[in-house]
C-alpha cells in the first residue's frame, strides 16, 4: 500500500476487527467492516491474493475485462476511500487475552476483538522430482509474472482447468509452442476459454498425460 | 512510459502528500552537440527523465530530481560504480547508497517507489523496530531483486526490499532490476522466473516471499523481536 495509507496503523489499538490474507475475500471482508464504522486492518502476505497473477478477469460482474493487476488496483482505490490500512506481514500466534486476540509477527504485535482469517488457497504442486529444483529456473507458476522470460520457446501448462487454459492463451502470446498436458480427457476451462484455446494455433494439448519428472535439459 | 494518465493521476495524488525534502540522483548520459546544447545520449534516458519529472513535479517541492551525466560526472561516477544508464540512487546523508533502481518506477512499479521515496523522508517503517534488533546479527548485504513490469508480486517483494535497507542505517543495499531492460543481468544470475531475490550474489529467494523469508534468509537463524 501506498505509505500514507498505512500510517493509520496503531499498535496500541485494539481493533475491532483483524483480516487476515490480502485477497478480494479478504478486502471484501474489510469493506463491510469499514462500512460498519469498525476499526479495521487488513494483514496479508500477498496484497490481491491469486488474482493479481490472473492474465485477465471476466467472470466478475460489472466489469467486462480487466487485467489481475488493473482488477487489484481498483482494491487498492476502494480501500483507500474508506481509509483501510494494508500491513505485509505474515502471523505466527495468536492468543486470546480477556476479550480481545494478540497478534504476533516477527515485526509487530496486533490486538482485535475479531479475527477474520481469508488466507485463501495455494497453488496446488505436481510433486514430481525436479520441480523443487528448479522452480525458478524453468519451473514456474505464474504465467504474467515470467511468460516474457519464455518468448520464442516451446513451454507446457500442467492441467486442465480454467486457469490453465488462461495461463496457456497467455503464454501463447510469447512462446513459439505451448503444450497443455492434462490427464484427463476434456480440458474443464469455461467454454469461452476453451474455445480461445482451440483457436489458437500455438497451443496443443496432450490429453490422459501425467508429468513423471522434470528431465535433463528441459523446462517445465 | 507512464502514459497511461491514470498512473499519472496515483503519482500526482500521492507525491502531493510526501511533507519532507527528498533528493534522488539520476545518472544518464549526455553529449554536448556542436552549438552547445546538450541532448541524452542514452536511448531510454529522455522518457525516464520525463516518468521521474511527473513525480517531482507533483511533490509541492519536496522531490528534488538530480539529473547527472556520466560524461561529465566521471569522478562521481565511478565513486557509484555507475556502469549503466539510466540509474537512480537513493544515497543517505552519509553519502552512503541505500537503493539502486535499473527499473523505471511505471506502472505496478509506482507504489513501490513512492513508498520508498517517503520511507527515506522519515515516514513511519513499519519492519524498522525487528531490523534494528537484529541489526548486529546482519552482515553487510547487497539485495538484488530481479524483476519485469507485469509481474504482479515483485512491487510487494521490492518495497519490503528497500524498508528493509532504509532501517537498515547502511547494512543493507536494494538494487532493483527490470531484466527486461537489462536482460544481460538477467542472464548473467540465470533468472527464469521473477520475482527473484539474490542476497550477496549467493543465497537466492524465488517467486513472492513475504518479510519473514527476506528477514531469515539475512539473519540464518532465529529471529530476535521483543514489541
Amino acid at each position: 500500500m501506498f505509505p500514507t495509507d498505512s500510517l493509520g496503523f496503531d499498535p496500541e489499538k485494539i481493533y475491532d476487527i483483524i483480516v487476515l490474507g490480502g485477497g478480494p475475500t479478504a478486502i471484501g471482508c474489510a469493506i463491510y467492516a469499514a462500512r460498519f464504522a469498525m476499526d479495521v486492518l487488513i494483514v496479508g502476505k500477498t496484497f490481491g491474493g491469486l488474482i493479481a497473477t490472473t492474465h485477465i478477469v471476466e467472470n466478475y460482474p460489472g466489469i467486462t475485462s480487466v487485467s489481475g493487476p488493473g482488477f487489484v488496483e481498483m482494491f487498492r482505490e476502494h480501500m483507500q476511500s474508506l481509509n483501510i490500512s494494508y500491513i505485509s506481514d505474515e502471523i505466527g500466534s495468536i492468543e486470546q487475552k480477556d476479550d480481545y486476540f494478540v497478534l504476533q509477527s516477527f515485526f509487530q504485535q496486533f490486538k482485535a476483538r475479531t479475527i477474520c482469517i481469508a488466507t485463501g488457497s495455494e497453488r496446488r504442486k505436481l510433486g514430481i522430482p525436479g520441480e523443487e529444483e528448479f522452480t525458478g529456473r524453468g519451473v514456474s507458476y505464474c504465467a504474467t509474472c515470467d511468460g516474457p522470460f519464455f518468448k520464442d520457446k516451446v513451454v507446457c501448462v500442467v492441467g486442465g482447468s480454467d486457469s490453465a487454459a488462461k495461463e496457456a492463451l497467455f503464454l501463447a502470446q510469447n512462446a513459439k509452442k505451448v503444450y497443455i498436458i492434462y490427464r484427463g480427457k476434456e480440458i474443464r476451462a469455461e467454454p469461452i476459454n476453451k474455445k480461445r484455446v482451440y483457436e489458437n494455433e500455438k497451443i496443443e494439448i496432450i490429453y490422459k498425460t501425467m508429468i513423471q519428472e522434470r528431465g535433463e535439459g528441459y523446462r517445465i | 512510459m507512464a502514459s497511461d494518465e491514470h498512473y499519472k493521476q496515483i503519482i500526482r495524488k500521492e507525491m502531493a502528500k510526501l511533507k519532507k525534502p527528498v533528493k534522488l540522483k539520476v545518472f544518464t548520459s549526455q553529449r554536448i552537440q556542436p552549438d552547445g546544447t546538450k541532448i541524452r545520449a542514452c536511448m531510454d534516458c529522455g522518457q525516464f527523465m520525463s516518468l521521474l519529472r511527473i513525480y517531482e513535479e507533483n511533490s509541492n517541492g519536496m522531490l528534488t530530481i538530480e539529473e547527472l551525466s556520466i560524461d561529465n560526472n566521471p569522478e562521481f561516477a565511478k565513486r557509484y560504480d555507475i556502469s549503466r544508464v539510466p540509474t537512480i540512487l537513493f544515497i543517505d546523508n552519509n553519502g552512503k547508497e541505500v537503493i539502486r533502481y535499473l527499473a523505471a518506477p511505471q506502472g505496478a512499479e509506482i507504489q513501490p517507489f513512492i513508498q520508498s521515496i517517503f520511507t527515506f523522508a522519515g515516514a513511519p517503517n513499519y519492519y524498522e523496530s525487528t531490523i534494528k534488533q537484529n541489526l548486529n546479527r546482519i552482515n553487510p548485504t547487497t539485495i538484488k531483486v530481479m524483476m519485469t513490469e507485469t509481474c504482479p508480486y515483485c512491487p510487494q517483494v521490492i518495497t519490503i526490499a528497500n524498508m528493509f535497507a532504509i532501517a537498515s542505517g547502511g547494512k543493507i543495499r536494494t538494487v532493483i532490476i527490470d531484466i527486461n531492460a537489462n536482460p544481460d543481468i538477467g542472464q548473467y544470475y540465470d533468472a527464469a522466473g521473477v520475482p527473484y531475490t539474490i542476497f550477496n550474489d549467493q543465497k537466492t529467494l524465488t517467486g513472492m516471499v513475504g518479510p519473514n523469508e527476506i528477514l531469515r534468509a539475512l539473519i540464518g537463524g532465529n529471529i530476535h523481536v521483543s514489541y
